[in-house]
């Protein structure tokens, strides 16, 4: 390995690339907590203003705003359940209730941990094993892009909690949103009713901003007490450390999440929207206590956040051994590169080691810098909690409207987000999760893309029906989904079992 | 106090009134420019470059928006609806501008191709045949011979349908006689994965793309003459393929625009061309500089219509 570790620590140690690190990361985190604003787009803004920078530092600033994106987004959910990114979604169904029991604190704090040891533990795979993990990845291919999706899609199983068939109904609505738009390998359009505005399909974000924000801010608005508050906030005395203890005792659920955030990282096409998910199921089947997740179940904070922050060591695998982004931001970061004159590829780790494993060690210093952050931004963003509901609910309309305007810059995420935020209002009265949903809508593209194109890979196949079900990879998957539907059929037999027996 | 306020206000008067006075130069505030793709990608940064190096020769900045979707479908309808001021451009690629409105389901509003007025060109963006570098073909020729003995077997990969990678795969299918199994991905990321792993045998890109991917070799390439930034390449000329494909990046503004408006932005973009800086940004890019005023880049254009509508016409597309 060429590289000097000493003169790595001594570049980053410098006070002004500390400061620009720190104003990089605090950047990242306010784009990710605003529903809307990605870590995608936070990374795109800064990078014009880096192009004057040396190549390092350039980098090491881009990687902070990825990095505190990923975890900013976890504070609108906690607070206003409302993802600030599609891969906070998944915080939203434990974090948000959290702080409706006034424990606002303790999961603001809890996703904090748990996101920077996530970001750690990706960092760590990044540094150590980026070179055996990116040619693993390439085995992975479209058709498994498609089983990744459907093994994703048996966490409906354990998010509808107790209503299988709603659950279920929800998802067949969330894959059916997902197919308006051109399809994404024919080209034909698809449920457009010959407008442009759907031609180009419904966008995820403002959708899901859309149906969980609005149906929030309606109920809020709803209920009697206009001066009442969202939720109670009493911020007690030594939370930090009470909760750093808490977190860092649960080693399984860190563990799971982890490595299932550096793997899907690592695939392309998949990044942390897809990871929190699996990782929240995963964790929650080996949980002792199953039943109570999403009711306000601190591990349902730390698996999702946990996760998600590995990806971003993980996506960056592919990208710096092979130049192929593992995650949106990561794409960003490859036109960084490029604008720097600076190939990814094997050859970087060889030839120009001492920058890329700077900027590895950048990217650790990141991670404790969140954590500082973190902490102060906790502060100032949880007094959200004490303001009377008039404003909170306010707010929530006026970030939603804005957040789907500003992605694109397109009036109809505008019209998307409130059509999906009717929707969502209409389906939680009638008693639906709206998360099965939103799963059906993030995946569904992604699925249909690895499906479509594996039917026409499977053209120059000897067998091509069979093209599908052959591959070793695809194989392990599959089984993957078997067990993991299996699993919870039995589990829901054992219950109802148990609940007739509890009733006799 | 009072004294001060009121000469304050004054001051500020007159100024308000000696701004419409001034109006007759153009241009007299910021010219936003449209990019239709996401922030970061190829077109953003070609647009920062542009930003950066018109600093000094014009005496306004450019601002750039976004208007992303739909393969850049939505940014060029609202291009060519916007006001022809003079204030309000976009850049435009071809041949997709010339594609999107002939494979458009009818009946489906959008932009037409007329209602975009040229300004200038800026690059070319060859197209080539990618393999891996561990491929079993050695160079073209055994490539070309092998898809003729296994028609629809060997798998090309290209970046979505009826777009211009397609277009260059069907023509060259025509001029050599092969059949490609063609995969349509959605991106040119996924594409990289899919050459490196072998779960495709070619892709049929930009060039820009392949100096961006580790592990591909380039076995010809869509230029006339040997191209500039890849002088060790052949082009499908030289081997025997009468096939010229390339990909333009231009800009353009709403039909109507002042014709001295046009001529002064030709005239900026010409001397960007100049700056070495601007130059050397745009090879970092993986992409070739290429000037063309409004009236040549509007050639191109109206070329490429007639060329994309033929290959189009072959396949039941573009009747209208």
């Amino acid at each position: 390995m060429p590289f000097d570790l000493s003169l790595a620590v001594a570049y980053l140690v410098d006070p002004l690339h500390l400061l620009l690190m720190a104003a990089s990361v605090a950047f990242g985190i306010i784009m990710g907590a605003v529903p809307g604003l990605t870590s995608t787009l936070g990374v795109a803004l800064l990078l014009p203003f880096t192009f004057g920078l040396d190549p390092t530092l350039a980098l090491i600033m881009l990687g902070s705003v990825y990095c505190g994106g990923e975890y900013g987004g976890s504070i609108s959910a906690i607070l206003l359940n409302t993802p600030g990114t599609a891969a906070a979604l998944c915080t939203t169904f434990d974090g948000h209730p959290l702080a409706r029991q006034g424990k606002a604190a303790l999961a603001l704090n809890a996703s904090l941990f748990a996101s920077v040891i996530g970001g750690l533990v990706g960092v760590c795979a990044l540094f150590f094993f980026s070179l055996p993990l990116a040619a693993a990845s390439m085995q992975f291919g479209a058709c498994e892009q498609f089983w990744l999706c459907v093994f994703a899609l048996t966490v409906v199983a354990s998010l509808a909690s107790g209503n299988l068939l709603k659950g279920i109904i929800g998802a067949l609505i969330g894959l059916l949103l997902a197919c308006v738009g051109m399809d994404p390998v024919s080209g034909s359009a698809r449920l457009t009713f010959n407008t442009l505005a759907l031609a180009g399909g419904i966008n995820v974000v403002p959708t899901l901003i859309g149906l969980f924000a609005i149906p929030q801010a309606i109920i809020l608005a709803s209920s009697a007490n206009v001066a009442a508050q969202l939720a109670p906030y009493t911020p007690t005395p030594g939370v930090f450390f009470s909760t750093l203890r808490k977190v860092c005792g649960k080693v399984k659920t860190l563990a799971i999440s982890s490595v299932v955030g550096i793997i899907v990282g690592i695939l392309p096409g998949a990044g942390g929207n897809i990871s929190s998910f699996i990782a929240y199921n995963e964790s929650r089947r080996f949980s002792r206590e199953p039943e109570k997740w999403g009711t306000g179940y601190l591990e349902g904070v730390i698996a999702p956040e946990c996760s998600n922050n590995a990806v971003v060591g993980g996506a960056q695998i592919p990208l710096l051994t092979l130049g192929i982004p593992g995650s949106a931001p990561a794409a960003v970061l490859l036109g960084a590169l490029m604008t720097h004159g600076i190939k990814p590829g094997f050859s970087l780790f060889t030839e120009n080691g001492q920058f890329v494993y700077t900027y590895i060690v950048g990217l650790f210093v990141a991670c404790l810098l969140i954590l500082a952050l973190g902490s102060l931004f906790i502060r100032i963003f949880a007094k959200i909690l004490t303001l009377p509901k008039i404003f909170t609910v306010t707010t929530i309309f006026c970030l939603a409207v804005a957040g789907s305007y500003s992605i694109r810059g397109l009036s109809t995420d505008v019209y998307s987000m409130l059509g999906a935020g009717i929707l969502g209002y209409g389906l939680l009265r009638l008693n639906f999760n709206l998360a099965p949903v939103a799963l059906g809508l993030i995946l569904g593209g992604t699925m249909e893309e690895g499906f479509k194109l594996s039917l026409l890979l499977a053209q120059s196949e000897e067998h091509p029906w069979l093209f599908l079900v052959s591959r070793p990879q695809s194989q392990v998957l599959i089984a993957l989904s078997l067990l993991s539907v299996a699993y919870s059929v039995h589990k829901e037999r054992k219950e109802k079992k148990n609940h007739a027996r509890g009733s006799c | 106090m009072k004294k001060v306020l009121g000469l304050l206000a004054a001051v500020a008067l007159l100024c308000a009134t000696c701004v419409p006075a001034g109006a007759g130069t153009y241009p007299d505030r910021p010219i936003t420019l449209l990019t239709v793709f996401s922030p970061g990608g190829g077109s953003d940064a070609v647009h920062r470059l542009l930003e950066k190096y018109a600093k000094g020769i014009m005496p306004v900045p450019i601002v750039i928006t976004y208007k992303t979707g739909a393969g850049g479908e939505f940014g060029w309808t609202e291009l060519a609806d916007a006001n022809p001021d003079g204030y309000f451009i976009g850049g435009v690629d071809l041949p997709h501008i010339t594609l999107q409105p002939m494979v458009r389901k009818p009946g489906t509003p959008g932009y037409r191709t007329d209602q975009l007025q040229p300004i200038a060109g800026l690059l070319i963006d060859p197209n080539c045949i990618m393999v891996n570098k561990s491929s079993k073909w050695r160079d073209f020729g055994e490539f070309v011979e092998y898809a003729r003995r296994n028609p629809g077997k060997v798998r090309a990969a290209i970046v979505g349908k009826l777009t211009g990678d397609h277009i260059f795969i069907l023509k060259f299918e025509k001029a050599t006689g092969t059949k490609f199994n063609i995969i349509p991905y959605t991106g040119g990321p996924k594409v990289g994965p899919a050459l490196q792993s072998g779960e495709v045998d070619c892709y049929f890109g930009s060039l820009s793309g392949h100096f961006r991917m580790d592990n591909t070799r380039c076995l010809a390439v869509g230029t006339p003459e040997r191209y500039a930034l890849a002088r060790d390449i052949p082009t499908l000329r030289e081997l025997g393929v009468d096939v010229v494909s390339v990909k333009r990046r231009g800009l353009a503004g709403p039909r109507g625009i002042a014709p001295e408006h046009v001529a002064y932005l030709q005239n900026v973009i010409r001397k960007i061309n100049d700056d070495p800086g601007y130059i050397e940004g745009m090879k970092k890019l993986g992409t070739l500089p290429v000037f063309q005023t409004a009236e040549e880049f509007g050639r191109e254009i109206r070329e490429e219509t007639l060329n994309s509508a033929e290959v189009l016409k072959s396949l039941g597309y573009g009747q209208k």
